[in-house]
């Protein structure tokens, strides 16, 4: 009563085309869309009368020329008509339907009154090549590039069978951005399919650049640190999570491919765990488990033991860290997040800056800053232990967002432990606990298998069980087909 | 995912809930109540408690699942439900806010002897109230993580098997200075918890095999105990643990690892997200009720007045001994209640049969 209807936002000024409507097929109404763009290219064929119009920059060249432009060149006005009927093209309709064409690629060709459009699409793109972001040591080293339909075809290439089936869904009011949803008919779950489709159809924005970015527009808690979709740049990784009952979607631009409904142990997950002896498998799952407790808690111990629980060093140590403290003009708290400050600003300098000059930093920041802040007194020796150690632990994750989550939330730790010890360090712990639990991934439960509990997964998460023992498919996904491995008697 | 409790989260529940602070003087507080070789006493009053969860489980059984709450309004005229409501309310938030204060205490002493017990309680119920506005769902889900997270320091009581000595114990049983009825019942209520089952049943999965889950986490709480009350006998002797106030921290203290030793420090800690089940899940219930009185109890702005109306009301209680005197006030209701309260519900279960048989 009191608050009028909100009005809908507009994403698009009036001076920009109106997409939606109908408009006659006119070269007047392209040129005026167009208007502005001097990239377009326009030829005009004076023997024939034929003008084309096209984007050199979404086009294969080589094609346009042999199949379109050498022919327009040679042909009568009245054989034109036959050829375009060889060519397989249609009459288009509707104007605003030929701006579109063009923009995906298209030539647009004018004959009288008539147009046709003809798909050249064969801009340049990335050669597949082994990821930068995931590195696969042993298995397919092949990664995601920016053209979907290259994507596609590494995911198709793999997976031969008419069940993948491929939903194309748009994103971005302006960018128009093609999306494919891929699932496995019979294998995965279509209310968990129609709910992802839904919720990609109902983003309202002007443009979507990368699979990451729509990921935290369809997410369950958009709020939350922690990433509630899996995005790997690895066709193995995508396949064999379409394989288990997931949905995969690629998106075009975006070198990653996003999964979904995702839980926290995927992000511990390698694709290259299954191409190692179970037991080795299993040993790194747990040395990556072992890893995130390094990250979160090693640091928090050092500033509550020396802050508040100095009785629980054994003497012998308590020695060698008192002498290596005894210079250290601040408490240990100030001395932590100082050194963790310093360790994350050489992390994202080493992160941005070219391999090589990353690498001197990392030399820069590991030898020198760390030497000369130890003989400057203003850290101990052990802390530098401590910080480098658990910087390194965060690295052994194969998820570099859910690496960078927990980085980030172990700051949480160290302050509570600066404040009140190992009380403070596991209320924290406690704080982060309940809302990983409370998180969900298109409401399936993020802590699956263990919170809620399903002891048949467990073979499958802090473990790699031996592949024979993986008969079922992952509860999380509700597959239709729950079996997957028949041994032969 | 279909939202109900899973039986094996139900289990788990119920040892979460049962198992608190009480673990660490319970082999003091059966040897004061049963004399030596007290641990057997925990045998009797765990079979009493087996006995109300078979009274609890015929209420699921009669009533199908329904809603004890909805039992009680049915039955219930106002006048006799809201005065009963409203005792409900505040025993089981006395009950929480007691378990959260007695273990800030034990926090004070072992930990930080010159913090105040209300600051370190403040930020526990902070926690306390996150875990509230998560619903009952997630509190279940939460429940597993946090018993996998805690169950290890279990197998911390190994460390003290080579100081265990059979001669420290004795062949006689239950003699000495008894104190079976107030030690008793001390003992007695380390078991209660498993009554808040009763609130559960509208959330619960529908399937037999909960029953034997209350069942197994009781028992497993009987498990726990007895181990705690052998080990540590074997390690002090009747005598020594009569003079400790909590036997188990102090067997803590003798372990040690290479980097880190008085390891009670970091257990002590841990076994905040132990307490916190059993504190989030008296409040919860307390909370359910006023839900039935005032639906804004619904709101988290109710449920952060709720427990800091319950901190407030402790904050002058400074001493451990001052917080004794007042749990005792609750100890032996908690007791009739867990009793009582299924009694009455099988009753009503009985009538409404009765009527609904002869109306039809």
């Amino acid at each position: 009563m009191f608050f009028g209807k909100k009005k809908k936002k507009r994403f698009l000024s009036k001076r920009m085309v109106k997409e939606n409507e109908t408009i006659t097929p006119t070269k007047e109404s392209v040129i005026k869309a167009f208007s502005g763009s001097e990239d377009l290219q326009r030829y005009f064929y004076q023997s024939n009368g034929v003008e084309v119009f096209y984007f050199p920059s979404l086009v294969d060249e080589v094609k346009l020329d042999e199949q379109v432009l050498t022919i327009v060149g040679k042909k009568n006005a009245e054989d034109i008509p036959t050829w375009l009927k060889s060519l397989q093209t249609t009459e288009a309709l509707d104007g605003n339907q030929i701006v579109q064409d063009i923009l995906k690629g298209s030539v647009a060709i004018f004959l009288e009154n008539k147009v046709y459009t003809y798909n050249v699409f064969g801009p340049e793109f990335r050669t597949i090549e082994k990821s930068e972001l995931e590195s696969v040591i042993v298995g397919s080293h092949d990664a995601f590039v920016e053209n979907v339909n290259t994507n596609l075809s590494l995911i198709r290439r793999s997976i031969k069978t008419p069940n993948l089936k491929v939903v194309k869904v748009q994103v971005g009011e302006i960018t128009k951005t093609e999306v494919l949803i891929l699932y496995i008919d019979g294998i995965a779950k279509m209310e968990i399919v129609n709910q992802l489709k839904k919720r990609i159809q109902l983003i309202e924005i002007d443009g979507v650049l990368d699979v990451n970015e729509m990921a935290q527009l369809i997410d369950d808690s958009p709020n939350s640190l922690f990433p509630q979709f899996h995005v790997s740049e690895l066709p193995s990784d995508a396949i064999s999570k379409l394989l288990s009952g997931k949905i995969a979607v690629l998106m075009e631009g975006s070198p990653s491919a996003l999964t979904a409904p995702a839980d926290f142990f995927e992000f511990i997950r390698s694709p290259e765990d299954y191409n190692q002896r179970w037991i080795v498998a299993s040993s790194l799952r747990l040395l990556r488990v072992l890893a995130i407790l390094i990250t979160l808690t090693f640091t928090a111990i050092y500033v509550s033991v020396l802050t508040f629980h100095y009785e629980m060093i054994p003497e012998d140590l308590l020695i060698t860290i008192a002498e290596s403290r005894n210079r250290v003009p601040f408490t240990p708290i100030v001395e932590a997040l100082l050194l963790e400050l310093l360790i994350e600003l050489l992390r994202e300098a080493g992160a941005r800056l070219p391999t090589k000059v990353g690498q001197t930093i990392g030399i820069v920041g590991g030898i020198v800053i760390g030497q000369a802040i130890v003989a400057a007194g203003l850290t101990s020796n052990i802390l530098i232990i401590v910080v480098a150690s658990s910087a390194i632990a965060s690295f052994a994750l194969p998820s570099y967002t859910m690496s960078n989550s927990i980085r980030i939330v172990r700051f949480s730790m160290i302050i509570a432990a600066g404040f009140l010890g190992f009380f403070g360090m596991v209320i924290s712990m406690a704080f982060i606990i309940v809302h990983i639990t409370s998180l969900s991934s298109l409401r399936t439960p993020y802590l699956i298998p263990i919170a809620p509990l399903y002891l048949q997964d467990w073979k499958d998460t802090l473990i790699r069980g031996p592949l024979f023992s993986l008969k079922k498919r992952p509860v999380a996904n509700q597959t239709y087909n729950k079996t997957r491995v028949r041994m032969r008697k | 995912m279909g939202e109900k409790l899973h039986y094996s989260q139900v289990g788990i529940l119920v040892y979460m809930i049962q198992s608190a602070v009480t673990l660490f003087s319970i082999p003091r507080l059966v040897i004061e109540a049963f004399g030596t070789n007290g641990w057997v006493g925990i045998f009797i009053l765990s079979f009493i408690g087996v006995v109300n969860i078979l009274l609890i489980n015929q209420v699921y059984i009669k009533g199908k699942g329904q809603d004890v709450l909805d039992i009680l309004e049915e039955n219930l005229h106002r006048v006799l439900l809201y005065p009963l409501y409203i005792c409900m309310i505040l025993m089981f938030g006395a009950i929480a806010v007691f378990v959260a204060k007695y273990y800030m205490f034990i926090i004070k002493i072992f930990m930080f002897p010159h913090a105040s017990s209300n600051l370190l309680l403040f930020f526990y119920l902070l926690l306390t109230v996150y875990m509230l506005t998560k619903g009952i769902y997630n509190i279940g889900k939460i429940t597993v993580v946090f018993f996998f997270l805690t169950i290890w320091t279990v197998f911390l009581l190994i460390v003290a098997l080579p100081e265990f000595k059979f001669q420290r114990m004795t062949p006689h049983f239950f003699q000495g200075d008894l104190d079976i009825v107030k030690k008793g019942i001390e003992v007695y209520v380390a078991f209660l918890g498993y009554e808040l089952v009763l609130f559960l049943f509208p959330y619960m999965e529908q399937n037999s095999r909960q029953t034997k889950a209350i069942l197994i986490g009781h028992l497993f709480t009987t498990f726990i105990y007895t181990t705690a009350c052998i080990v540590t006998l074997g390690f002090y002797g009747n005598e020594v643990i009569e003079k400790i106030m909590y036997p188990i921290i102090k067997q803590l203290k003798y372990i040690r690892a290479p980097f880190l030793e008085r390891m009670e420090h970091l257990t002590l800690s841990l076994f905040l997200i132990k307490v916190v089940i059993t504190v989030v899940m008296y409040y919860w219930v307390a909370l359910k009720i006023s839900e039935r009185i005032a639906p804004f109890a619904k709101s988290t702005l109710f449920k952060f007045v709720f427990v800091f109306s319950t901190y407030f009301s402790l904050f002058l209680i400074d001493v451990p001994s001052d917080l004794f005197k007042v749990m005792e006030y609750v100890n032996v209701p908690e007791i009739i209640l867990s009793f009582s309260l299924p009694l009455l519900l099988l009753f009503f279960l009985w009538k409404n049969k009765k009527k609904g048989g002869i109306s039809q």
